[in-house]
């Protein structure tokens, strides 16, 4: 019992990770094996009466994905119950994750509007968008971006004849 | 020698040489800026490789990365700001020698034992790959199947949030690979039906997802501007006499660089960690180690890149690649039809040798250039980052719709992206999921003809010898951390004893 005591006051309080993260990535990874090996199941097998074939290694990616989900999403709750807490990261904080909001954002604008609008519009916008978002330079945010875009353009599409997205609706 | 002659001309081309050069001060450009490492500098350069012949495309990979590793050393020296994670293990000791007046010295140790590293992993990777590509042809897929095995359990085990993470990542990449259709058999695999994931998911856009923008996500706002301790000028005066006094270290960096850098998973920034501590454990005066010392700074700087040169001895071998940028370089191989193998040696070694020759000039160039960014070092600083930001989303934005022609290609960026920001915020490494993707098919491959050939017999793939051993090794690699622990638990227990009935 004494070493049992001792074992549990070896573990820090404060760990790499925030559990809550480890706990919730741990119960999708459960999640998602539990996907992939019902997904594998309805594959055809290449030999009657083995496993081969194109579920195997899915349903191999699966387990694992449920094994190990499960254990991380276990040692993360016994963390969570036991009130440790994890290290902050150096770069969090509420300028990076607007920061990261505009990155991500900016690719999903981009997904969604590039065929209508064309890649110079779509790109010029997004790069200004993310050069803003780290300084207050509104001029050389626009004038860089303009000039990246424009210089990218000019180097794939004319130069190295890539077949950059054109616009759709003008 | 006919070979070496045609290796010769495929590397004396205008552009292969352009692209050595441009990628070569590309790579010293984006390795000096803090926060912008190695591999991010090699998933942006993958775009401008699609179009270039296979030779030119896989030296843009080696120089700039060459290049990138060892001027992550330029940040480290004069800002103590780890310029890529390679650098991070003597940022201390080279910062010290910079508050010492002493920047020039810890730039121009960094640079030529960075050079002289590079050279040896040349030297061994160009004798010992054709010995092992010549034993590589007797391979069945049951030792493919082992190898790539052992490679991917080095990578999960190794990786820096711990194996249970790394081994989630590994699988991830994995079961990314087996989307589209089945090599085998021709069955779409998780498609739902969309045109788009028949084909799979292309590693380009995955990789500038986990890497370009992955990296970028981690970039703090507002950060103030950066000024160098110290000016350097020359910074190879009195190295000779330096590295001579520390010839020792010089080989011994070397060498364990060589000799991590070839286990797959392993790579340079490892390496650089155990060779600073093995140059400590090892020296006469460690006191002075933390505090401006060279001794450390000579033996990890040797260690980066030669372990950066024999990681391609796996990647070139048996195509299994030995970190995330030769993971990279192993994709645009199979892309540009070098597919990498024995058969890469055997059959085209004018191919092989034009590599190797890639390397050399890269290796060498880097006295030259690296003199220039340490010069320049100062105005690269003054760049400000947010204007970089806007350049690498550009570029990632080409790279990701031209891998297919495809806005498909810009959503699995953001959406490998977002995975990125979520593990690193978790602690869970990135670099085994794009070797999970890269070598999925392969694995998958030998995998399932094993099985065919052992008609479903587990027992099948430690029927023949060296299969056997390889097996084992995976096992016993497995189990170690298990055996460790055990032994670990035991020895408090054993020491206690005594003590108690004493």
């Amino acid at each position: 019992m004494a070493g049992e005591t001792e074992t549990a006051n070896a573990v820090p309080d404060e760990l790499d990770t925030p559990p809550l993260i480890d706990l919730g990535l741990g119960i999708g990874f459960v999640a998602l094996g539990a996907v992939l090996w019902c997904g594998a199941q309805g594959f055809p097998v290449s030999i009657p009466n083995t496993v081969i074939g194109p579920g195997l290694v899915p349903s191999v990616c699966g387990a694992v994905f449920m094994l190990g989900g499960a254990a991380l999403a276990i040692r993360a709750f016994i963390n969570v119950r036991a009130g440790r807490k994890g290290v902050e990261a150096e770069d969090e904080g509420p300028g990076s994750l607007m920061f990261s909001a505009i990155v991500l954002g900016g690719l999903l604008f981009t997904f969604l509007v590039m065929p209508y609008l064309g890649f110079t519009l779509t790109t010029g916008i997004y790069a200004f968008a993310v050069t803003l978002a780290g300084c207050t330079n509104v001029m050389g945010a626009a004038l860089s971006s303009a000039l990246i875009t424009g210089a990218t353009y000019t180097l794939f599409h004319i130069l190295m004849r890539v077949p950059l997205p054109t616009a759709g609706l003008f | 020698m006919e070979t070496f002659a045609q290796a010769v001309a495929l590397v004396a081309t205008q552009e292969a040489l352009l692209a050595i050069v441009l990628s070569c001060m590309f790579g010293l450009f984006v390795g000096a800026i803090p926060g912008l490492t190695a591999t991010m500098a090699t998933a942006i350069l993958v775009p401008f490789t699609f179009y270039m012949s296979p030779i030119p495309a896989i030296a843009t990979v080696i120089a700039c990365t060459a290049m990138a590793i060892a001027a992550g050393d330029i940040p480290s020296a004069l800002l103590r700001i780890p310029g890529t994670p390679s650098s991070a293990a003597y940022t201390e000791e080279a910062y010290a020698m910079t508050k010492q007046g002493r920047g020039s010295q810890a730039l121009g140790i960094s640079i030529v034992a960075s050079c002289i590293g590079g050279l040896f992993g040349f030297v061994v990777l160009a004798i010992t790959a054709p010995m092992l590509a010549k034993a590589a042809l007797r391979f069945s897929s049951f030792e493919y199947f082992w190898l790539a095995v052992l490679g991917l359990s080095c990578a999960s085990l190794i990786s820096s949030g711990g194996p249970l993470k790394g081994l989630l990542a590994l699988f991830l990449g994995l079961s990314v690979s087996t989307i589209g259709m089945d090599p085998l058999t021709g069955t779409p695999r998780f498609t739902f039906g969309t045109v788009d994931l028949m084909g799979g998911i292309s590693f380009v856009p995955a990789m500038i997802g986990l890497f370009a923008i992955g990296e970028m996500l981690k970039y703090r706002p507002g950060a103030t501007a950066l000024t160098a301790a110290a000016q350097v000028k020359n910074p190879y005066k009195g190295i000779g006499a330096i590295l001579r006094k520390y010839q020792v270290n010089l080989w011994r960096g070397s060498a364990f660089g060589t000799l991590i850098g070839a286990l797959p998973g392993a790579g340079g920034d490892l390496g650089a960690w155990i060779s600073y501590a093995m140059a400590k454990r090892f020296s006469k005066t460690p006191e002075k180690f933390g505090k401006g010392h060279e001794e450390g700074l000579v033996e990890a700087g040797a260690c980066n890149n030669s372990a950066l040169s024999a990681a391609w001895i796996p990647a070139m071998v048996f195509g299994i690649p030995g970190d995330a940028v030769t993971a990279i370089a192993v994709g645009i191989l199979f892309m540009k039809g070098l597919n990498p193998g024995p058969q890469l040696l055997t059959q085209n070694p004018q191919n092989f040798y034009a590599v190797m020759l890639i390397f050399l000039i890269a290796n060498l160039l880097l006295i030259p250039l690296g003199w220039l960014a340490v010069r320049a070092a100062n105005k690269i600083f003054r760049i400000s980052r947010a204007y970089l930001n806007g350049g690498i989303i550009v570029f990632s934005v080409v790279g990701a719709y031209a891998a297919e022609n495809s806005v498909f290609g810009i959503l699995v960026m953001g959406l490998f992206g977002a995975l990125a920001y979520v593990f690193h915020r978790a602690r869970f490494p990135v670099a085994p999921i794009i070797l999970g993707m890269v070598m999925g098919p392969m694995l998958e491959h030998n995998f399932t003809t094993s099985m065919i050939i052992s008609q479903g017999n587990p027992l099948g793939f430690f029927s023949r010898p060296l299969a056997a051993t390889l097996g084992a090794i995976v096992i016993l690699l497995w189990i170690s951390p298990l055996i460790v622990r055990l032994l670990r638990r035991r020895s408090p227990a054993q020491a206690a004893g005594p003590s108690v009935s004493e």
